[in-house]
């Protein structure tokens, strides 16, 4: 049981080309890093991943458990299991994050079932506060007028809410100040598990301190071009990106 | 010469004493257009075609149903339809008759077309007294000619797209101006031809109770580009004179066209204009328009975007002072899929002014990935000032976004005191603070003509302040 | 004339006179019809709506039926509230100096059909709110009148129900005094898609608080005109609007917002979700008077378009005639953001319920703001 990508091409609609053939497989129970420059496409991964409507995909396959990734609709990709973490957390006015999470909850459900109202807001509530959140978040709408911290948070709470078995972090800890870094990644280490996978996101160090990847691949115009341990969060951080310019001569 | 005190360009308040070989007399009726077309020698054609237009003319309603208040004063009867010196303009300045060399050289104009004019078209009452276009122009085959040198001598670009744009029936105005016209430019930019330099053309009404109904019509072909300026002046008098121009552009495939205006009418001048372009696929049309004189303008410029992506935009500065409404706007007509327009306007009211924007976007049934910005400002300078706002959006489907903001607002307390307190007189305080308010808007015009405008704002300014 | 048999020479006088009056205010306001337009698209052309749609209909509606209520309900009126009738006279002469939008005709043909409805004189705060019910199956002409006394605060919930093909014409006069604050909701339904609705609402602020929200739901096509007038710096005059369009259904609405004085705040929110072949019209005004100074005056229309099929016309509008305003207006109609749409859809929730929530949503401010 993994998340297998194949050979993935994919572009801008109408666009130019971001992704050039990426191989890359998750088993469940592993958590790996991503890490790569502005531009080498690590955004557009996981956007294509999730099918956001802005790309297409020009060649290649993905698999979540043996399901073709690329054939299901942005709703079926998400209740096969798959989360995205976004970097901007989208504000969704009128729509109370209790309203949502019910709503996206339900949508799990057989068909005509009811989320139960009680146990939900138990188990909102639990989370929250696990989170550092302040309980009248359940009455706001989504996202709206939160400061770019407390949407991260959102999104994670979303993630502890919808019990993915793949989850992508997309760059979580850009916005983050210490502590909220802190107890994002207390969240993501809480979830970790053997039937579940994170692909993370990420420039820095920082989050991979906390959340500390089983493996690493390194995204550099469009392809991966280094897989690796911890070494190579280290080696990067000191060193920059600069190394994938030189090997490329 | 009679000058209000509100009268502010000082450059356009002066009259030539009248000397015209042909004077149609008050009044527009068949026995007027005969007289026209007989004085012009015109086609036959055009002679029914310009009865047909008289019959409609006669037939419309005034849109007093929407118009503002100002409008019933018009009274045709009480204009004159047809003042010139000839219908065949001077290719040089020393051919031109005395009274209007002069008067085109108080007005900068022949210093202009040297400095930074690719081409000159100076209307003087009815007729082009001048028109020249460098030679390199000639060669490339552009044309630039008036109106009536254009339907005769190139019919055959000239006659396919004359009222296309505009239509004889569009309303009572366009009706009059095909019943009455004469001067205004005809031109054609062929494939490919950019032009660097801008064309102007200069309208002056010199005489008591003129009408003024000048006729342009400009084709762009394909990937053409060109610019072309307008300047508008007459001297003040007491009765009431009539401009009544019609402007067609059509930008073909991926051409584009920047048409600019400055009007500075007395305001003894009913300034009601119709300005429209066609925007073919990838084509751009910007209007670019200045409205600081005239006691009563109603002018709303239009783009119909006719092919897919085209874009089109207006950016409108007016500035009203006591006795005058600048009743202006734009209009965008959505009528091919992922086109795209812009509106841009700032209004500025002193004394007693009152300035109205009205506009119109449509997008049409069917059409998809539309988008529309428009922003009105206007700005309030003493209490009896008067702005409105009045647009009207039409979207029809769910692909296409339309936005529209307008905000009212008065020159900051406290940023008048820190330029007073750094030594300004609060007249200059003021202009200053208006010339912030437009500053964004200026830069679109030609230098020659900002400057010009900004000269204007702080003559105003000393007047309001006092 | 018919007397009842032992009645006293002074109530036959009385009623004769009563009688005679209402005669000769039915008679003023027919004269005054016969006078008026219909609107039209000459006379609101430039402000236009879609009078063709139901111009001539109410006409005739209004000129060849009988007024026929299937029901008029109040709760928790309490001592505020007393029946009306037509042959109440100081109401119909309020209710001839109201002021129109687009068409006086459309008022004398009020005044020449209303026949019932309810007059709350509101002294004391309200703990439930006040609701009225009106309700037909056919036509009826309610007119509604509350005046809310100076300091008290009152909420009041109007819901104008046509069953069928039932067609509803109904004014509603407001004044709300120094101090007092009112909370008033209308909601206009129809149980299928024939009814019709005509509202016609005054709000007088002499000086209060007034939160004002109409929605309509079901009904074939409505056409309101809601004309606030701010009487007293610092009041606060607030007007809502949602609804949820689909179908054929035609909405055409018109406001506005009249400062007669300075110093006080008006705002307004119209928002639209349409879908199928739905039609709404905004047509709105703020009108500063000259010497209004310091108003703060805000308009917004919000369309949220979810079909091809759907059109809207949005006319905001401002007049101002006074120094050191502060006034805005927008409009914006598009499509539904492609980016809430893909982040509900990331999580799970099918594109159906996405719909649904972001448009809910999307009215959910204006609800919102009202409550506030």
């Amino acid at each position: 049981m993994s998340l297998v990508i194949k050979n993935l091409h994919a572009r801008v609609k109408d666009g130019a080309p971001i992704l050039n053939g990426i191989n890359l497989e998750i088993p469940k129970g592993e958590v790996h890093a991503i890490m790569g420059p502005n531009g080498s496409g690590k955004s557009t991964l996981s956007k294509v991943l999730c099918g956001h409507p802005d790309y297409e995909v020009t060649a290649g396959s993905a698999e979540l458990d043996g399901q073709d990734l690329f054939a299901m609709s942005v709703d079926e990709r998400s209740r096969a299991g798959l989360f995205l973490a976004f970097q901007y957390p989208v504000e969704v006015p009128g729509v109370t994050n209790a309203n949502f999470m019910r709503a996206a909850l339900k949508a799990r459900l057989p068909e005509g079932e009811e989320v139960d109202a009680v146990s939900f807001y138990k188990e909102l509530r639990g989370k929250m506060k696990q989170l550092g959140m302040d309980p009248k978040f359940t009455s706001r709408a989504v996202n709206e007028g939160f400061s770019g911290g407390e949407k991260k948070r959102n999104d994670i709470l979303q993630m502890m809410m919808l019990n993915p078995s793949y989850a992508i972090l997309d760059e979580t800890d850009s916005g983050l100040d210490v502590d909220a870094l802190r107890i994002v990644s207390d969240g993501v280490n809480a979830m970790r598990a053997p039937f579940r996978s994170f692909l993370v996101i990420t420039h820095y160090k920082r989050l991979l301190d906390y959340i500390c990847p089983d493996v690493v691949h390194v995204l550099y115009q469009g392809q991966i071009v280094r897989t690796g341990g911890f070494e190579l969060v280290d080696h990067i951080e000191q060193h920059g990106f600069d190394f994938l310019k030189t090997t490329e001569e | 010469m009679d000058e209000t005190p509100f009268q502010m360009d000082t450059r356009g308040a002066f009259s030539m004493p009248e000397n015209h070989k042909f004077d149609a007399g008050y009044g527009l009726t068949e026995e007027t257009i005969d007289y026209i077309c007989d004085a012009k020698g015109e086609p036959d054609w055009l002679r029914q075609f310009r009865k047909d237009a008289l019959r409609k003319f006669n037939e419309m309603p005034m849109p007093y149903h929407w118009a503002p208040e100002g409008i019933r004063n018009v009274d045709f009867e009480n204009f004159r339809y047809y003042l010139s010196h000839g219908a065949t303009p001077s290719r040089n300045w020393d051919e031109v008759p005395e009274d209007m060399k002069r008067t085109f050289e108080r007005l900068g104009v022949p210093e202009q077309e040297r400095a930074f004019l690719a081409g000159v078209d100076a209307q003087y009452d009815s007729e082009t007294a001048y028109t020249n276009m460098r030679e390199e122009l000639q060669k490339q085959g552009v044309i630039f000619v008036n109106s009536t040198e254009g339907l005769k001598e190139y019919e055959h670009i000239f006659r396919p797209w004359f009222g296309k744009v505009i239509p004889v029936g569009d309303n009572k105005f366009s009706a009059l101006n095909h019943a009455a016209f004469s001067g205004g430019s005809f031109i054609y930019v062929p494939k490919g031809v950019k032009l660097t330099q801008p064309l102007q053309a200069y309208f002056r009404i010199n005489s008591e109770s003129m009408g003024q109904f000048e006729r342009t019509l400009i084709i762009a072909d394909e990937g053409a580009e060109l610019m072309y300026m307008e300047g508008c002046t007459a001297p003040q008098y007491d009765s009431a004179t009539l401009h009544s121009g019609v402007v067609e552009l059509v930008a073909l495939k991926g051409a584009k066209i920047q048409y600019v205006t400055v009007q500075n009418w007395s305001t003894n001048v009913y300034n009601l204009v119709i300005q429209r372009g066609l925007a073919m696929e990838d084509a751009e049309i910007r209007w670019i328009d200045c409205n600081l004189g005239s006691g009563l303008t109603m002018k709303y410029p239009a783009v119909v975007l006719q092919g897919r992506r085209a874009r089109g935009e207006v950016v409108s500065i007016s500035l009203a002072h006591s006795g005058q409404l600048q009743d202006t706007g734009a209009r965008m007509i959505h009528a091919a899929p992922e086109t795209t327009s812009n509106i841009v306007a700032k209004s500025i009211s002193i004394g007693e002014g009152r300035a109205s924007y009205r506009g119109e976007v449509k997008v049409l049934k069917g059409m998809k990935g539309c988008k529309n910005n428009t922003e009105c400002d206007a700005l309030l300078i003493n209490p009896a000032s008067r702005t409105d706002t009045y647009p009207a959006i039409t979207v029809n489907g769910n692909a296409s976004a339309v936005q529209h903001e307008a905000s009212v607002s008065q020159v900051d307390e406290e940023m008048l005191f820190y330029l007073q307190q750094r030594g300004l007189t609060r007249a200059q305080a003021m202009s200053l603070a208006v010339n912030g308010f437009i500053n964004d808007l200026v830069k679109e015009f030609p230098m020659e003509y900002s400057v010009e405008l900004r000269r204007l704002i702080d003559l105003e300014m000393e007047d309001s302040i006092g | 004339m018919d007397f009842p048999q032992n009645m006293s020479m002074e109530d036959a006088f009385a009623l004769a006179e009563a009688e005679a009056k209402l005669n000769a205010a039915l008679q003023e306001s027919k004269e005054r019809f016969d006078k008026a337009e219909m609107p039209n698209r000459l006379n609101e052309d430039w402000r236009f709506g879609r009078p063709h749609v139901y111009a001539k209909e109410w006409a005739a509606l209004f000129t060849h039926n009988e007024n026929s209520f299937e029901q008029i309900r109040l709760e928790n009126g309490g001592e505020a509230a007393a029946r009306l009738t037509a042959e109440d006279d100081d109401l119909r002469q309020t209710e001839m100096l109201m002021p129109t939008i687009g068409s006086d005709a459309l008022l004398a043909l009020h005044l020449k059909s209303f026949g019932d409805g309810y007059a709350l004189y509101i002294e004391e705060d309200t703990k439930e709110p006040i609701r009225l019910g009106y309700v037909t199956r056919s036509v009826c002409a309610p007119a509604t009148f509350i005046m809310v006394a100076p300091g008290v605060k009152a909420e009041v919930d109007i819901n104008y129900g046509c069953l069928e093909s039932g067609a509803i014409f109904a004014t509603c006069n407001v004044q709300v005094a120094e101090g007092a604050e009112l909370r008033l909701r209308t909601h206009g339904h129809g149980e299928s898609t024939g009814g019709r609705c005509m509202l016609i609402t005054n709000i007088q602020n002499m000086g209060g608080k007034v939160a004002h929200l109409t929605s309509y739901e079901g009904l074939r096509w409505v056409r309101e005109e809601t004309v606030a007038e701010i009487y007293a710096a610092g009041s606060e005059t607030k007007l809502f609007s949602a609804n949820k369009l689909g179908g054929d259904a035609v909405l055409d609405q018109h406001t506005k917002q009249i400062h007669h004085v300075g110093g006080a705040t008006s705002d307004l929110l119209y928002k639209n979700v349409l879908d199928d072949n739905a039609t709404a019209t905004f047509a709105g005004n703020i009108y500063v008077a000259p010497g209004a100074h310091n108003t703060d005056a805000y308009q917004s229309n919000r369309n949220l378009m979810l079909s091809e099929d759907a059109t809207v016309n949005s006319l905001p509008g401002l007049e101002i005639l006074a120094d050191k305003v502060r006034c805005s207006h927008g409009s914006a109609s598009g499509p539904m953001d492609e980016e809430q749409l893909f982040y509900l859809l990331s999580r799970g929730i099918p594109k159906y319920e996405a719909h649904q929530l972001i448009a809910e949503g999307f009215l959910h401010e204006a609800e919102e703001k009202f409550r506030s």
